[in-house]
C-alpha cells in the first residue's frame, strides 16, 4: 500500500468520525431534552423522535463523504495507485464535511432541544419546531457538497 | 390562489332560540365569532364552573382507567389518536342515560384507598431499611432503652472512624460497653451502654463524634421478628392493591361511555363560553362575526329550519378591524396549504402562496428523495395510511404531499438511473440521462438553475403584489429592474461559462441593469448624494441573491445522499451474500429490507424538511410575509369522539 492511498484513507476516517461524533453529540443533547418532556407526557414520543433524529444526518453526510473518497480511490472495487499529492488532496477534501459536520451536529442538537420545548408546550406548532434545527443543517449540507465537488475534481 | 372573501355579519334572534342557534352554528362551522365590544347586557346566569368541575372529574377518571387498562398504544397512535365515530343522537343519549356519577364515585373510592395503601407501602419500606441491620439483636426492640442506672444509645458509625471512637470513649470512662449488632461494607451498627451518672460527658462527646444515632421502633418484637412482621404486612398490602386494581379493571368497559360524556360536556362548555361573546338582552340576543360570503345564504336556510324570528345583517367592520383569513385552493393544491399555515396565514392584502409553492415543493421533494424505488415505496405507504387510518386534516395533507413528492421522485429516479440505489443497464439504463454520482456538476447546475427560476418567480410575484396595491414605482424599480439585472447576470455567467459569442451583449446588459438600480434604489433619500450612495449600496444585495441561489445546491447533495446510501446498502448486502452459505442470503435479505427502510425514513425526513425550508426562507423571503389572523369558525369541541352525521348540508 502506498502513501497516497494511506493519506486518502485518513481522509475517509476523518470524514466519518468527525461527522459521526457531531451527530452522536447532537442527538444526545436532543435526546436529553426529549427524555425530560417524556417523563411528563409519554404520548409525545413519536413527535419527539423526529426531533431527536434531526441532528443525526451529519453522521450520514460524514459517512457519505468518506464513501465518496473510497469510491474515488477504488478501495472496494480494486485500488488504484494514488499519488501522494492526490492522497493529501483527498485528505483535505474530507475536512469540510468532517469539521462542519462535527460542529453543526452539536449545535443542531441544541436547536433541536429548543424545538422540543416548543412541542412540549404547543404540539400543534411542530412544523416550526422542525424548521429551526433544519436551518443549522444547511451548513452541514454545504460542507458535504464542497467535499463531493472537491473529490470529483481531483485527478489521482 | 386568492383569499376567500369575508363578510362581517350580525345575527339578531330571540333569546328563546339561543341554544338552538348556537347548536346550528357549531354544526355548520361557518362563522368566526367576535366579541361585541360595548358590554351593556346583563351578566350570564349560567356559570361554566359546574361543567368545568364535572369535566375535571371525568378527565381524572378516564386517565385513571386508561392507566389501569394498560393498553399498549401503537407508534402511529402517538401521532393519530383513535377516536370513536358516532352519531350526534347517540352521543346525546349516552350523556343523558349513562350513569356517569357511579363510576366517578367508585373511582374516587378506589383511588383514595390506593393512595393510602401506596403510602403505607412506602412507610413499610422505610421501616424495613431501618430495622434490617439490627437482626442479630436477641432482645425485643422496646427493651433497648435507658434504665435507672444505665443509658443506651443505638447508632451507625463508619468503620474507619470506629477505632478512634472507641479509644475516645474509653478515655472518658472505663465503664462503657460497645456491642456490634451488625455491619455492612462500610458501616458498623452499634449499641452503646454507659452509666447514667456519666451521661453528661459522654453525651457531649457523642454529639461531636462520628456516630449517627438511630431511633429504633418501639416494638415488643425483636428486630428479626419485626422484619418478618413488616414483610407480612407488606404482602397483605400488595394483595389489597392487586384486589383494588382488579376491581378498577372491571370498570374499564365504562371507559367508552365516560369518554362520550366527557365530550358531551366539553361541547356544552364550548357553547356556554361562546355566549360570553354575545350581547344578550332580555328577549333577544345579538352576535357578531365573520362569515365566508358564499356561505351566508346557506347558514340562513339552516337556521330557518328552526325559527323564522331572526335576522342576519351585513355590517361594517369597526375601524381598524381586519377580517380573518381563509384560503381556498384547487383540490390538487390544497394539501400544500399545510406549508403555508406552518409559516403563517396570509395577511389580508397578501397573496396566498400555496399554489405557487405547491409545484416547487413537490419538485424539490422528488429531487431530494431522487430514487424510483424509494418514491414507489413512499407512495404505497402513503396510500396505505390514507386508506387504513382516519387521519386528521393535517395527517391527510402530509400523506397527500408525500404522494405528489414521491411521484416526482420516481421520475427523477428513472432519469438519474437510481432504483433502490441500484443502477441497471438495458432499457432502463437508456432512460438515464444524467448520473449524479459520477457527474455531480450537471446536477449542481440543474439545482442552481431551479433556484434561479424560483427566485425570479418570487420577485415577479412581489411585482404582481405591488401592482395590485397600485404601487407601480416599487413594481418597476424594485422588482422589474432587479429581475432584469439578475436575469442578465445569469445570462452573462452562462455565456462566459460556455464561451458563447453573446457574452459581450450579456455584460453590457448587466451593466445597464446595474446603472438602472444605482439610479433608482436610493430614491427614498432626499439628498442627491445619499440617493446615489443608496443606489450603489443596494447592489450589495446581489450577494444575498447569490447566497439564496447557492442554497438550492442542497437539492443535489440530498439527492446524492439518498442514492449513495442506497448503493452502499446494496454493496454491503452483496458482500454478505458470498460470506456464509445459506445464512448469507438470509442476512443479505434482512440487510436489504432494514437498510432501505431506514434510508427511506431518513431521506424522506430530510427531503421534507429541506424542501419546506427552501419555500419558507428562499422563496417566501421574496414576496410573502404571513402573520394574518386565521379564520377559525365556531365549531364543536371534542377530545375523544368524532361526529359522523355532522355534515348534513354543511359546507
Amino acid at each position: 500500500m502506498d502513501l497516497g492511498l494511506a493519506l486518502s484513507l485518513a481522509g475517509v476516517a476523518i470524514a466519518v468520525f468527525l461527522g459521526g461524533m457531531g451527530s452522536a453529540w447532537g442527538v444526545a443533547i436532543a435526546g436529553e431534552a426529549a427524555a425530560g418532556v417524556l417523563t411528563e407526557d409519554p404520548e409525545k414520543f413519536g413527535r419527539l423522535l423526529v426531533m431527536i433524529a434531526l441532528p443525526g444526518t451529519q453522521g450520514f453526510y460524514g459517512f457519505l463523504g468518506g464513501f465518496y473518497i473510497m469510491m474515488k480511490v477504488g478501495l472496494l472495487t480494486g485500488a488504484q495507485t494514488v499519488s501522494p499529492a492526490a492522497g493529501l488532496a483527498l485528505l483535505f477534501a474530507a475536512l469540510p464535511v468532517g469539521v462542519v459536520g462535527f460542529v453543526s451536529g452539536i449545535y443542531q442538537g441544541k436547536a433541536s432541544a429548543a424545538g422540543i420545548q416548543i412541542i412540549a408546550k404547543k404540539p400543534e406548532e411542530m412544523g416550526k419546531a422542525i424548521i429551526i434545527p433544519a436551518m443549522v443543517e444547511t451548513y452541514a449540507v454545504i460542507g458535504l457538497l464542497a467535499t463531493i465537488l472537491i473529490v470529483s475534481g481531483i485527478t489521482l | 390562489m386568492s383569499l376567500v372573501e369575508m363578510q362581517k355579519v350580525s345575527l339578531l334572534a330571540l333569546s328563546d332560540f339561543k341554544d338552538e342557534i348556537i347548536k346550528i352554528l357549531s354544526d355548520s362551522e361557518a362563522i368566526h365569532i367576535t366579541k361585541i365590544r360595548d358590554e351593556a347586557g346583563p351578566a350570564l346566569k349560567e356559570s361554566p364552573g359546574q361543567i368545568e368541575y364535572k369535566l375535571s372529574e371525568l378527565k381524572s377518571t378516564i386517565d385513571f382507567l386508561e392507566h389501569i387498562e394498560q393498553r399498549k398504544k401503537t407508534f402511529i397512535e402517538s401521532f393519530v389518536p383513535n377516536k370513536e365515530e358516532l352519531t350526534k343522537e347517540k352521543l346525546a343519549s349516552t350523556a343523558q342515560y349513562f350513569d356517569y356519577e357511579s363510576p366517578i364515585n367508585k373511582y374516587k373510592q378506589i383511588e383514595n384507598k390506593l393512595s393510602n395503601l401506596k403510602n403505607l407501602l412506602n412507610e413499610l419500606d422505610a421501616e424495613y431499611e431501618k430495622v434490617f441491620p439490627w437482626q442479630r439483636l436477641p432482645a425485643p426492640l422496646q427493651d433497648l432503652t435507658c434504665s435507672l442506672k444505665t443509658c443506651l444509645v443505638s447508632g451507625i458509625i463508619k468503620k474507619k472512624h470506629f477505632i478512634e471512637f472507641k479509644q475516645n470513649l474509653n478515655k472518658l470512662s472505663n465503664c462503657v460497653e460497645i456491642n456490634i449488632a451488625g455491619q455492612n461494607k462500610e458501616e458498623l451498627f452499634i449499641i452503646l451502654i454507659y452509666l447514667a451518672e456519666e451521661k453528661k460527658p459522654i453525651e457531649d462527646y457523642l454529639v461531636k463524634s462520628a456516630l449517627k444515632s438511630v431511633e429504633l421502633p418501639n416494638s415488643r418484637r425483636t428486630a428479626k421478628e419485626e422484619i418478618k412482621h413488616i414483610l407480612k404486612v407488606k404482602a397483605e398490602t400488595e394483595a389489597e392493591i392487586k384486589e383494588l386494581t382488579a376491581e378498577a379493571k372491571e370498570m374499564v368497559p365504562e371507559l367508552n361511555n365516560l369518554k362520550r360524556v366527557y365530550d358531551y360536556f366539553l361541547e356544552q362548555k364550548n357553547q356556554l363560553k361562546v355566549k360570553e361573546q354575545f350581547f344578550s338582552g332580555k328577549h333577544t340576543f345579538v352576535l357578531e362575526g365573520w362569515i365566508i360570503k358564499a356561505q351566508s345564504l346557506k347558514l340562513k336556510t339552516q337556521i330557518e329550519k328552526t325559527t323564522k324570528e331572526f335576522e342576519i345583517f351585513n355590517i361594517e367592520p369597526s375601524a381598524g378591524e381586519k377580517p380573518p383569513v381563509a384560503i381556498k385552493n384547487p383540490t390538487l393544491a390544497s394539501p400544500f396549504e399545510m406549508i403555508t399555515k406552518v409559516y403563517g396565514t396570509p395577511k389580508n392584502e397578501d397573496i396566498d402562496p400555496t399554489l405557487p409553492l405547491s409545484f416547487f415543493f413537490a419538485l424539490f421533494f422528488g429531487l431530494c428523495l431522487g430514487d424510483f424505488g424509494y418514491g414507489l415505496s413512499l407512495m404505497l405507504i402513503s396510500f396505505y395510511f390514507l386508506k387504513k387510518y382516519k387521519l386528521p386534516q393535517g395527517g391527510k395533507d402530509l400523506f397527500d404531499l408525500f404522494i405528489f413528492g414521491s411521484a416526482v421522485s420516481m421520475v427523477v429516479g428513472v432519469l438519474t438511473g437510481s432504483y433502490f440505489g441500484y443502477t441497471p443497464g438495458g432499457i432502463l439504463g437508456k432512460l438515464q440521462i444524467v448520473n449524479p454520482i459520477t457527474n455531480p456538476l450537471t446536477m449542481l447546475v440543474i439545482s442552481l438553475a431551479l433556484g434561479v427560476i424560483q427566485i425570479l418567480f418570487g420577485i415577479s410575484l412581489q411585482m404582481y403584489n405591488n401592482i395590485r396595491k397600485k404601487q407601480y414605482l416599487n413594481a418597476i424599480f424594485d422588482d422589474l429592474f432587479w429581475m432584469f439585472f439578475l436575469g442578465s447576470l445569469v445570462f452573462l455567467i452562462v455565456s462566459s461559462a460556455l464561451s458563447l459569442p453573446t457574452s459581450k451583449l450579456a455584460s453590457s446588459l448587466s451593466i445597464a441593469g446595474a446603472i438602472l438600480l444605482v439610479l433608482t434604489q436610493g430614491r427614498s433619500e432626499k439628498n442627491i448624494i445619499k440617493k446615489f450612495l443608496g443606489g450603489v449600496l443596494s447592489l450589495y444585495k446581489v450577494t444575498s441573491y447569490m447566497g439564496d441561489t447557492l442554497s438550492y445546491s442542497r437539492l443535489l447533495a440530498l439527492g446524492m445522499s439518498s442514492a449513495i446510501i442506497g448503493s452502499v446498502i446494496n454493496i454491503l448486502a452483496g458482500m454478505l451474500k458470498g460470506s456464509v452459505p445459506v445464512l448469507g442470503i438470509i442476512l443479505m435479505i434482512l440487510l436489504l429490507i432494514f437498510g432501505h427502510a431506514f434510508n427511506l425514513i431518513i431521506s424522506t425526513l430530510s427531503a421534507f424538511v429541506h424542501s419546506m425550508r427552501l419555500q419558507m426562507v428562499e422563496f417566501f423571503g421574496k414576496f410573502y410575509e404571513g402573520g394574518g389572523m386565521e379564520f377559525k369558525p365556531f365549531k364543536r369541541a371534542a377530545e375523544y369522539t368524532v361526529i359522523n352525521n355532522l355534515k348534513t348540508g354543511g359546507n
